[in-house]
């Protein structure tokens, strides 16, 4: 089965606080960081990051540390949204095989 | 960052999004400014509302999505075609909870692709479209239309330059002092009271929402002055029933994740699971309308007007509101009344829905198809549905 071709995958974080856009652009210091007001109230932080399972695996670091800071944390990759709750450090291959990204009997990711 | 890679991270962000353009606009110099100043205004449709102002890299982007005001769209209509046939109110939320559940089922699914959702959806293409259809038959012409899409562009209008509002907030160091120079004093004591209630959060989206109706105010419209100060008001009347659906539904599809459970696609037992909805009001949002009206008593007083009234351009009673928001808290009521026919949802259909809505369970493709057949869009204009 050929690799699926990946796209930079998104990792939102809605009901946050600007505190954490600053955080977000020294862990990930080559991502495009944008935060968004939003109409509804309150403020969404999206990260747009490189799909490889190092990066992912910060990602879950960084959601595990300030997981008290936000309401809610997701990752979009290739228009899939799931949801971080209940997803710890070192789950990274989990979600990339979860979503097809990693084949089930792939152990190195991208 | 050329345009080519903004719309490719745009595209990013909103992944769901469809009908993307984007265009460079300028946006002047200020004082302290070294150079002029521009920022891109993004155009698009897409279930996950809020139009958004964000930086991405260099470029400022303000979203505007159309997929609120296509709703405003219809719910304007429903309205003005309540009038011309003289519906009574019941009648009227029977066509705004139409709408309304329509577009709650559409947030649902949004958030997660659960039962409940795709039942509604259903419910609404195949057991309530007729509502729309017999209520308008007759009586839609095109100078109503063009009342609608004047209404959705005035919701449009609402969104966006509330969100142009924050843009010069957060550019301008003078704003406070620009803002109270602009607007005056008028409305000091509402300001106060929004700054009481929600504290400075509440207050600047109070002063975004105040430049909104400002400049919504000098639109060339069809609607006589009086008419235009009662639409701009029924504008945040529907958005905060949108709002308040919205939030609703990301509740309702929260609590429903293990309704996937239930549904057992080897059996051929009737549906025996209930729907649970989880139906709430934004207060934020609510204060906000309010502080509306407010506002646009005011101005109507000011020049002789008053801001309710049943005259023909477009009607608005003190009632109104109340109807509303009937309508969305209505939303998923069964009505078993025999003489209402296809004017809601009764028992034998909603569990019809279910069985067609159990049928689709896993099956995220074809409810996204659902979800965007069941749209009509007119590229060249304002968005219509069907």
């Amino acid at each position: 089965m050929g690799e699926p071709e990946l796209e930079d995958f998104v990792l939102r974080l809605e009901g946050a606080d600007r505190s954490l856009e600053d955080e977000l652009k020294s862990s990930f210091p080559d991502a495009i960081v944008t935060p968004a007001d939003n109409f509804l109230g309150g403020l969404e932080i999206a990260v747009i990051l490189k799909p490889v399972k190092e990066v992912l695996e910060s990602v879950l670091q960084f959601v595990n540390r300030y997981r008290d800071r936000y309401k809610d944390a997701s990752i979009t990759i290739d228009k899939k949204k799931i949801s971080l709750k209940g997803y710890a450090p070192g789950d990274a291959v989990k979600i990339l095989k979860g979503t097809g990204f990693m084949a089930a009997d792939d152990n190195g990711g991208r | 960052m050329d345009d080519q890679k903004l719309l490719r991270i745009i595209r990013l962000l909103y992944p769901s999004a469809r009908y993307t353009a984007l265009a460079p606009i300028a946006a002047g110099q200020m004082e302290g400014e070294e150079a002029e100043q521009s920022f891109v205004y993004v155009s698009l449709y897409d279930h996950k509302i809020g139009s958004q102002t964000r930086p991405i890299g260099d470029k400022l982007v303000i979203i505007n999505n159309t997929y609120l005001s296509s709703f405003a769209y219809n719910v304007g209509l429903c309205h003005l075609v309540g009038a011309a046939k003289g519906m009574s109110a019941g009648e009227l939320a029977r066509l705004y909870r139409h709408n309304f559940k329509k577009f709650f089922a559409e947030q649902v699914i949004y958030a997660r692709n659960v039962l409940i959702g795709r039942s509604l959806l259903i419910e609404t293409i195949l057991y309530e479209q007729d509502l729309m259809v017999s209520a308008f038959a007759g009586v839609v012409t095109s100078g109503l239309e063009e009342k609608a899409r004047q209404i959705a562009a005035l919701a449009s209008g609402t969104v966006s330059y509330h969100e142009l509002m924050h843009y010069f907030e957060a550019r301008d160091p003078q704003f406070d002092t620009r803002y109270r120079t602009e607007v005056g004093n008028d409305f000091e004591d509402i300001e106060a009271e929004a700054l009481r209630l929600g504290g400075a959060g509440l207050r600047t989206e109070f002063r975004c929402d105040l430049a909104a109706t400002r400049v919504n105010l000098d639109q060339q419209t069809s609607f006589s002055r009086a008419d235009l100060l009662r639409v701009q008001l029924f504008v945040f009347y529907v958005l905060a029933e949108l709002v308040s659906l919205t939030k609703s539904a990301a509740a309702t599809a929260a609590a429903a994740v293990e309704e996937e459970a239930y549904i057992d696609l080897s059996s051929a037992e009737p549906p025996q699971h209930a729907f649970v909805f989880q139906i709430g009001r934004d207060p934020d949002f609510d204060a906000r309308v309010d502080a509306q009206e407010k506002i646009l008593a005011r101005i109507a007083q000011g020049e002789g007007l008053t801001l309710f009234g049943d005259g023909a351009g477009f009607p608005l009673t003190s009632g109104t509101r109340a109807i509303l928001q009937e309508a969305q808290g209505s939303i998923g009521d069964i009505d078993d009344t025999p003489a209402q026919g296809l004017t809601g949802t009764d028992k034998l259909r909603r569990g019809l829905a279910q069985i067609l809505s159990e049928s689709l369970k896993g099956c995220d493709q074809g409810v996204d198809f659902l979800l965007w057949r069941s749209k009509k869009f007119n590229l060249a204009g304002d968005l219509k549905f069907g």
